[in-house]
């Protein structure tokens, strides 16, 4: 007991530092981009909107309260004694919205369909593995490896863009899209008021469904190759052999002794996956107009607001390496030989 | 094998329950069923990025506000709107305006039968509120009135501080707001004035602070349309009719749909026919696609464009002989016609301005035309100073006359046109090369002088010459810690000794537009004399309409020489109603 313990403090520890470290790199880098966020507020306003060079820097400095001249490190410990207080600042470009605010409106978003795209995907990859893996000899195994690598080297908004013309945008027979295209944009619909009631909860899958295949789509084929290799190898091994001389029935091989190994190193990429959900993805969020933390990300980007891009940065990082501590003892429970190994979870 | 079988099923399971549900989605909504109502609602619909809640807001002095840019006009109207051909203004909430006598007093009279979508009446109040909240916003046009004074609720005075033709342009363009919604912020301003506060003390900056923490819940209205913020979605504004306004009759459209985002996202909108206007620029083989499916396009004159900057406090571009050379071996129409064909073509004048603006200000056979003379180029060159060795130019010092010329790598056509300056000042034996930069440090390589020759923005959209030289001249030069290094006091052949900074206060002075004329004629003129920047190629935008394919946009093609961003036709059109669907 004491043994597992000390494992997780000791993991904590190094979570703990692996955070700070992240989070101190991501501070400076930041500050590194070229220019700086008053100056690409004044030239979006004289680009996009085209005030004039006085109305624009009237705008920023109406706008900006920051204090650009304090020295870095002054800020960097203004910042981190913040973060302590998990208080992540108010948003450059919207002045008085709290960048946890931000957070907490667009993460569910991402967290909906990255993830129950990430889950679609696992859950048809893994069984399509299987069983390709078991029915090597069948006419269906070299097509559906062929398609499952065809879409795995398809870049996701691709993807994303032919979903949108099928079905929003192809008149099939001269009618109406599959989908009226107001459904494929946003998070929901107009009139519709977000809560625990079906008609909101129906309109939000139906606006998170393309996003949810594409993402699906773009990674099931890499789950299918990677369940379908580790089967394989897994079949070949002397204790499965052995488990079939001993007459034990196959449905007991495959979730005892085929399924649970084989599903080993894909678990690990699995909670790693996990982890970048929080991230979304930038393109197919803005293709869908979807308001998801990776458009705010885009755009706090584009308009470096330095604390919301901190904060969006932060959570990231927390949750890719919660994920990996998780993998680490997910392993650990799935393969009782690293337990041995370690000697850390008993 | 009877797991095989469960792992089978299991995947038909969600294939069978995805398609239920696109089933089901496609079945429920009525607007994918293809039967028209008779009382069919007649809509039009354009597009226009905004940030949504919580980052988005409706207090519209501040960032991130959902303003919709020139849509914004339809619901929240100004006093007047604007024609660039006839250099005039059309009444809307106002019902008139006049010069007081002294010329002191800007008098606006208001019109008597306008209401707030609230039902509370429009009055002069609304007017001043909404200028005392542009004083606490810092807007330029304090700069020029020190006061707005309601004289009785139909009529208001802006007292004048320095005396400009603009003035016009910054009172009566801006979209007013209500009293009721930021009286109480204006109530402030006016205790901070009355007290002495000066905008940069303690008391007004805190009140600018909480100003811009405030976030109204609803948008109040004097124009045809209303935005409720019930009727904001992550996909689109619905602005719906406003039966109290006053336009409410003139307009042709039950509502206005404003997409959200930009052109990867409006796209499908497109090719769906769902789009009437869009201001987007859209790549070539996309706008061919669009016209296919029975899109307009409006080709709308460039009023700005890019410029090669010089930076003059580099030998050898200090010497103006050097600067002139350059602009005779550098061909703009062809760099016109390859930096983004359709869209960017070559300047006709090289003045500092835009060619338009040119035309109407000053008078063009006056300027220096700079067509490709080699000749000419090299007799400059010579008298510079500078030698021809081997078909290479060297400087007087004997080193090679080599150069970089920065643009941002990522803007097509400026990369695509620094390439091609670069190969025409290469095969005249100047050795040059594209040097693409990050656009974010364009701006800050040019104040801090790290260039060598940069291009950069010239022109404007705005009604006056002065924004057009602004960039250029002040903000890229005079007011830069290095800029252009181009003195900006200036000895001409055709205006004599010339302190462009002095005429560009001047040109905006006084109510005499010919004086002021002549005053602009003389900054062209020095331009185009001393080249501290080389106007190369303007961009002409494409607007798509739906005109023949959903809509009907009516005569008055005048209008189309308004710039879409400032003064936007389509938002005139459809408040003087000649914009209608096609029945």
């Amino acid at each position: 007991m004491q043994t597992t313990i000390r494992f997780i403090v000791n993991r904590l520890l190094k979570m703990l530092f692996t955070i700070w470290l992240v989070t101190t790199i991501i501070f400076f880098l930041i500050r590194l981009m070229p220019s700086n966020p008053i100056d690409r507020y004044i030239e979006t306003q004289m680009v996009q909107y085209g005030l004039g060079a006085e109305e624009a820097k009237a705008q920023a400095s109406f706008l900006f309260s920051m204090d650009l001249d304090q020295s870095l490190l002054e800020q960097y410990g203004a910042y981190l004694l913040k973060v302590i207080q998990l208080d992540f600042g108010n948003s450059l470009l919207s002045p008085g919205v709290p960048v946890m605010s931000i957070i907490a409106e667009r993460l569910p978003w991402t967290l909906f369909t990255v993830g129950s795209g990430l889950l679609l995907s696992f859950v048809i990859g893994i069984s399509a593995g299987a069983l390709l893996a078991y029915r090597r000899d069948r006419w269906y195994e070299p097509v559906v490896s062929g398609v499952s690598s065809f879409l795995s080297s398809i870049p996701d908004f691709l993807i994303a863009i032919f979903l949108l013309i099928l079905f929003g945008v192809v008149t099939w027979g001269g009618g109406n899209p599959i989908l009226p295209i107001d459904m494929l944009r946003g998070n929901y619909s107009i009139g519709v008021t977000p809560g625990w009631n079906l008609a909101f909860l129906t309109d939000a899958f139906v606006h998170g469904l393309l996003p949810i295949l594409t993402y699906a789509i773009s990674q099931v084929g890499i789950w299918v190759l990677l369940m379908k290799g580790s089967t394989i190898s897994t079949l070949s091994a002397d204790y499965v052999t052995l488990a079939k001389v001993r007459g034990i029935k196959p449905r007991r091989i495959l979730t005892a002794y085929v399924g649970r190994n084989a599903l080993l190193p894909i678990s690990t990429e699995f909670a790693m996956r996990l982890g970048f959900i929080i991230g979304g993805s930038l393109i197919i969020e803005q293709l869908f107009v979807y308001q998801g933390i990776g458009l705010e990300l885009l755009k706090a980007t584009s308009g470096q607001d330095y604390p919301l891009m901190q904060g969006i940065f932060l959570i990231m990082t927390i949750a890719i390496v919660v994920s990996s501590f998780l993998a680490e003892i997910f392993y650990a429970v799935l393969d009782p030989r690293i337990k041995a190994t370690k000697g850390a979870i008993t | 094998m009877n797991h095989l079988n469960l792992v089978t099923k299991k995947t038909l399971f969600w294939i069978l329950l995805l398609v239920a549900v696109i089933f089901l989605a496609a079945c429920s909504d009525e607007q994918s069923t293809g039967e028209e109502s008779p009382n069919k609602e007649t809509e039009f619909a354009g597009g226009w990025p905004y940030a949504t809640v919580p980052t988005g807001h409706y207090n519209m002095f501040v960032a991130n506000a959902i303003d919709l840019k020139f849509y914004r006009e339809l619901h929240q109207l100004p006093l007047a709107t604007y024609n660039a051909v006839s250099d005039d203004y059309s009444a809307l909430l106002a019902d008139g305006w006049e010069l007081s006598e002294d010329k002191k007093q800007l008098i606006v009279k208001l019109k008597d039968d306008v209401v707030w979508h609230s039902g509370t009446p429009f009055t002069a109040e609304d007017v001043r509120t909404t200028f005392l909240m542009y004083k606490l916003a810092g807007n330029p046009v304090w700069n020029y009135i020190d006061e707005v004074e309601v004289v009785n609720d139909q009529e208001v005075a802006f007292h004048i501080r320095e005396e400009t033709t603009m003035i016009y342009r910054y009172i009566l363009r801006k979209p007013i707001v209500d009293t009721e919604t930021y009286g109480a912020y204006a109530t402030q301003v006016d205790e901070l004035i009355e007290a002495g506060e000066e905008e940069t003390s303690a008391k007004w900056q805190e009140l600018v602070a909480d100003f811009t923490n405030f976030r109204p819940e609803t948008v109040n209205a004097t124009g045809p349309y209303y935005l409720d913020p019930a009727n904001v979605s992550q996909s689109h504004v619905e602005l719906v009719k406003n039966e109290s306004s006053f336009l409410a009759d003139t307009v042709n459209f039950d509502k206005v749909v404003v997409y959200n985002g930009d052109v990867p996202d409006l796209t499908p909108l497109v090719l769906n026919k769902r789009i009437d206007y869009l201001t987007h620029q859209f790549p070539a083989a996309s706008m061919e696609t669009f016209a296919g499916a029975g899109y307009d396009t409006l080709e709308l004159q460039g009023v700005d464009g890019l410029a090669m900057y010089f930076n003059a406090g580099k030998e050898p571009f200090d010497q103006v002989e050097v600067r002139q050379a350059l602009a005779y071996v550098i061909d703009r129409d062809s760099i016109g016609e390859v930096a983004l064909p359709g869209i960017t073509r070559g300047t006709k004048y090289v003045s500092g301005m835009g060619d338009l603006m040119t035309e109407t200000w000053i008078d063009p056979s006056k300027l220096i035309d700079y067509k490709v003379d080699l000749d000419q180029a090299t007799e400059l060159l010579e008298t510079a100073g500078l030698t021809l060795e081997d078909g290479k130019w060297k400087k007087p010092d004997g080193s090679p006359f080599t150069l970089t010329i920065q643009a941002p790598a990522t803007w097509t056509d400026a990369a695509t046109a620094a390439a091609e300056v670069a190969q025409q000042l290469t095969a005249f034996g100047i050795d040059a090369t594209f040097d693409g930069i990050d656009p974010l440090v364009r701006q800050s390589n040019i104040n801090d002088g790290n260039f060598d020759v940069a291009l950069s923005f010239f022109g404007t959209g705005q009604p006056h010459p002065f924004f057009a030289y602004e960039t250029p001249l002040l903000v890229s030069n005079a007011n830069a810690p290095k800029g252009l290094g181009y003195e900006m006091t200036q000895q001409t052949k055709e205006a004599g000794t010339v302190d462009l900074e002095q005429l560009l206060t001047e040109s905006t002075r006084g109510w005499d537009e010919d004086a002021q004329k002549k005053i602009v004629e003389k900054i062209a003129y020095t331009v185009n004399e001393t080249v501290p920047y080389l106007p190369i190629y303007s961009k002409w935008t494409q607007n798509i309409t739906s005109d023949g394919l959903r809509t009907e946009w009516g005569g008055n093609d005048d209008l189309y020489l308004n710039s879409a961003g400032d003064d936007n036709f389509a938002i005139i059109k459809i408040l003087n109603g000649d914009l209608k669907p096609i029945d």
